[in-house]
């Protein structure tokens, strides 16, 4: 037999609901006028769906109902803060919580849940070890490419460590491990397996130099492809050195890779109009040098092996034979630190 | 990271770097690295300075062409030797004409050429 809803009980007070009792909503009931709970008060989450679990939080949903919800996937937590990265071993990286009471937090994500991970003890990985704590493909890192380090945890953030990658986004995660950072710490791994001298600081930046490309002399523009020396979807400093030993001038440029759209334009194309260096044979009669030319680039994404793009004016052929350019990156950041405040 | 270059006649290697062979428009022969140069093993002197470098097979690497580097380097001597003595001359010149002394500048030269010449 089907029954009607009360309306109105008045000031009555109910004082036996322990046991079984459970108040029961029928139709889309609500309360108009304040809840007192003297007791403690346990929300559940509803039988199926997304609400409830770590992050939750009380909502009004469409209906004006109290709710438990969880944030959007893409809600950011911001930048990862506290993390400086030191070695003292060369095959080996540390992430030392330097922020804040010591401490390193960091974004972490599994799926569309996000989680803060906060770090008070370091971290290390080895480029010699395998899975956590080391590489994640592989015995050992592969000699002459770039490196990403990645905070990994196990459900809820739970025992947090290292892990190195060559892919810029996605590692390959332990078993057992499920929520990962963005890749915090980028460095080129040399031919002996270890990592190229490094300096690193809480902004972001690491400090080093990777050789990109030397004695390079074509005077059409050309691409040059140093997705293993800096940081796919980050940050570079490229410093410049050239030579030309002719009594007229040469004009070097460097174009930036810009509008990559991921399923429509993945290489990016060259913007028309970047840093310019113009220089010529010198008084002595010895090639003039350009030296020391440092400026910032937008490093593209993975999907681009085109990462920034030179040009000389005219034919450098009857220069002598060391004329040309040396590119090298100097500093580089990766996309964790690359949020618009930073 | 295959490493790739292009060999001149004399040798010579350019356009060092990853770009693979199909990207590169060239009738220069490829040649493939194992590794980029180490600047620091192969720049006598300073790694912000360009040198030509060469192909050592033994090795697959790129490392100093000296016989081209000592004959630009021999080059830029003689070179600047004809300068400066072009500039002793002028500055003789000037100093008979206007009485104005250029000895500290001079002096310069000399040692300047006494360095390039001895």
């Amino acid at each position: 037999m089907s029954y009607q809803p009360f309306k109105s009980v008045g000031d009555r007070a109910f004082i036996n609901l322990s046991g079984s009792g459970t108040l029961q909503a029928v139709g889309a009931a609500t309360l108009d006028a304040a809840l007192n709970v003297t007791g403690a008060l346990v929300l559940d989450g509803p039988a199926s769906g997304s609400a409830a679990g770590a992050g939750s939080y009380l909502a009004l949903n469409s209906s004006g109902l109290v709710v438990l919800d969880t944030p959007p996937s893409t809600i950011s937590n911001g930048s990862p803060t506290g993390c400086l990265f030191s070695s003292s071993i060369d095959t080996t990286v540390d992430l030392i919580p330097t922020g804040s009471d010591a401490a390193a937090i960091i974004p972490i994500i599994s799926g569309s849940s996000l989680l803060n991970v906060t770090l008070t003890t370091k971290l290390t990985a080895s480029l010699t070890s395998s899975g956590v704590g080391g590489v994640d493909v592989g015995a050992s890192a592969t000699v002459s490419k770039g490196y990403y380090t990645y905070v990994v945890t196990q459900a809820d953030g739970a025992n947090p460590k290292l892990l190195l990658s060559l892919d810029s986004r996605n590692p390959t995660l332990p078993a057992t491990y499920t929520y990962k950072s963005q890749a915090l710490f980028f460095n080129f791994v040399s031919a002996t397996t270890t990592w190229h001298t490094f300096f690193n600081r809480l902004d972001g930046w690491t400090y080093g130099k990777t050789n990109i490309a030397s004695n390079q002399i074509n005077s059409a523009e050309t691409s040059i492809d140093a997705s293993h020396q800096v940081p796919a979807g980050g940050r570079f400093v490229l410093y410049v050195n050239g030579k030309w030993d002719q009594n007229n001038n040469r004009t070097l440029t460097i174009y930036k890779n810009i509008n990559q759209t991921v399923g429509h334009d993945i290489t990016g194309e060259s913007d028309v109009h970047e840093s310019m260096g113009s220089f010529r044979l010198n008084n002595a009669g010895t090639g003039d040098l350009l030296r020391d030319w440092t400026f910032g680039l937008p490093a593209p994404p993975s999907s681009s092996s085109d990462t920034f793009w030179y040009k000389w004016n005219a034919s450098m052929s009857a220069g002598g034979a060391s004329v040309g350019a040396d590119f090298n990156a100097i500093a580089w950041k990766t996309e964790a630190f690359c949020n618009p405040q930073d | 990271m295959p490493v790739f270059a292009e060999k001149k006649e004399n040798g010579v290697l350019v356009n060092i770097c990853a770009n693979r062979p199909e990207t590169r428009n060239t009738t220069l022969e490829i040649v493939q690295l194992k590794h980029m140069p180490q600047f620091e093993l192969i720049h006598p002197e300073g790694i912000d300075i360009n040198v030509p470098l060469k192909y050592d097979p033994d090795t697959q690497m790129a490392v100093l062409h000296e016989e081209v580097w000592n004959a630009e380097k021999e080059q830029e001597r003689k070179d600047e030797i004809v300068y400066l003595m072009r500039q002793k001359k002028d500055i003789n010149e000037a100093q008979e004409t206007y009485g104005i002394d250029y000895s500290t500048d001079l002096a310069k030269l000399s040692a300047r050429l006494t360095e390039l010449t001895t």
